[in-house]
């Protein structure tokens, strides 16, 4: 396998690297490639996943945590400079094969250093029960990338506090991370961070190529797309907002909106109340195509006269339901 | 062994289209599906959303990868599958039956550079 690295030892942004990968996927010649990569503090998400459901975006804001969104499968994860990321490129396209191989590789090398590593049907590799690496796959037209964390020290705390959700009223129809126990390498390991990736190198690599600043500046282009708003927030899989209350002397309501790229697609309301009117027509087709903030919901439904639709509901009380979902 | 329908177009990166009239129906081959395991999501373009042939469109992932979608034909995608949103699982249950995007084709003519049935097969080694 070939170590692909870089003429500078300069830090980066995550997506760097994200595209460092792509570059040599979609450039170099079909070979088996890896390296190795360390960032500050930032929390990645998986291509099709919602970020308000796995992120606490406001302790990553006020803690200068970075938020970016891969293009490989799978869930959320925390880095820093102590959790190591490995990245594998190749050309081989089955999926299964690919993975079981890559990860065997890695389990090998753990297990060298004399670590009792296992690896799980999972995408893991587990040491005492509990995870040190996670591991994902994108797959482009001609070449798989695999790449993983492997955490050596990481700040587990801030690693629980920065993807864990403040919004529990979130249901997504993306895709879901599996929370688990997880450890770090430096609890078995009595050599350096540095000494570590030294010797998975010797072990993983046979030769090196060092990629110059033409390719760097090749790279920097791919990256520009990950770091769009765009890419990071607007990519968002679509979600459902519920919220269920009771008016008194009006009934039980179950008020849901279905949210993608900040728009309202569907709204739907569910209850024991009373309907005098038509509620479709009259109140739900009016949310539809909304942008989802306080103002446009606001504006939607203000010619609305609830009391002609369901049975002694004031504007007060629509309001008090759609808002609180905010 | 992996099903294949007659008929239908095919590209290298396993997508098919299945063309009816001025329509191109796109999805994944069954050999794909299986290579990707269990499909979690779909995430498809949008509607009016301009695809090219050779490019990518979206991406399915299972619960082993995100896989790029690669659209084989050229045009303006008219219909998303939108029951795929809720049960993404159909993929692996009857690909060619849940097609993924349906689009208005601007090049008729590009279905000639896609394989056939017969020379998919061959190509996935079957």
């Amino acid at each position: 396998m070939v170590y692909v690295s870089l003429p500078d030892e300069r830090q980066r942004r995550l997506p760097f690297y994200l595209a460092m990968e792509e570059y040599i996927a979609r450039t170099l010649p079909a070979n088996d490639y890896f390296f190795m990569w360390q960032v500050r503090p930032t929390v990645i998400f998986g291509r099709n996943q919602l970020v308000e459901a796995e992120v606490d975006t406001a302790y990553c804001r006020a803690n200068g945590i970075e938020m970016y969104r891969r293009k490989s499968g799978g869930g959320c994860v925390y880095a820093d400079f102590s959790n190591i990321m490995f990245s594998y490129v190749t050309p081989e396209a089955n999926v299964n094969f690919t993975f079981n191989r890559y990860m065997l590789m890695v389990e090998h090398v753990l297990r060298k250093l004399g670590l009792d590593a296992r690896t799980t049907g999972r995408n893991d590799i587990l040491i005492d029960g509990k995870k040190v690496s996670g591991n994902a796959f994108y797959h482009l037209p001609a070449r798989s990338i695999v790449h993983g964390t492997m955490l050596y020290d990481t700040d587990l705390e801030r690693m629980a506090r920065s993807t864990t959700p403040s919004n529990e009223k979130l249901k997504s129809k993306g895709v879901q991370s599996v929370r688990q126990h997880v450890t770090t390498l430096n609890q078995y390991l009595s050599i350096s961070i540095d000494e570590f990736k030294a010797f998975v190198r010797e072990n993983l690599c046979s030769t090196e190529i060092m990629l110059d600043e033409a390719a760097v500046r090749l790279i920097e282009d791919i990256e520009s797309e990950y770091l769009t708003e765009e890419f990071i927030f607007g990519r968002n899989p679509a979600y459902t907002l519920v919220r269920r209350a009771r008016i008194e002397g009006v009934g039980e309501f179950e008020m849901r909106l279905e949210v993608k790229n900040a728009v309202v697609r569907k709204a739907n309301m569910l209850g024991d109340f009373f309907l005098v009117g038509d509620l479709d027509a009259g109140l739900l087709a009016r949310l539809k195509g909304v942008p989802f903030e306080r103002e446009a919901i606001e504006a939607a439904l203000r010619d609305v006269e609830p009391s002609t639709i369901i049975m002694n509901m004031t504007k007060e009380q629509l309001n008090e339901l759609i808002i609180k979902l905010f | 062994m992996s099903k294949i329908v007659e008929g239908l177009y095919y590209a290298e990166s396993h997508e098919y289209v299945k063309i009816e009239g001025e329509y191109g129906y796109v999805g994944i081959t069954d050999y794909a599906q299986h290579e990707l395991g269990n499909v979690v999501y779909v995430d498809m373009p949008d509607v009016d959303d301009e695809v090219e042939a050779g490019a990518d469109f979206g991406a399915v992932e299972s619960v082993k990868a995100a896989s790029d979608l690669i659209s084989p034909v050229s045009g303006t995608v008219v219909e998303i599958n939108e029951a795929l949103n809720d049960q993404p699982e159909l993929v692996n249950a009857d690909p060619y039956a849940n097609w993924i995007i349906k689009v208005q084709l601007s090049d008729a003519s590009e279905v000639e550079k896609l394989m056939d049935a017969a020379a998919y097969k061959a190509a996935i080694g079957e």
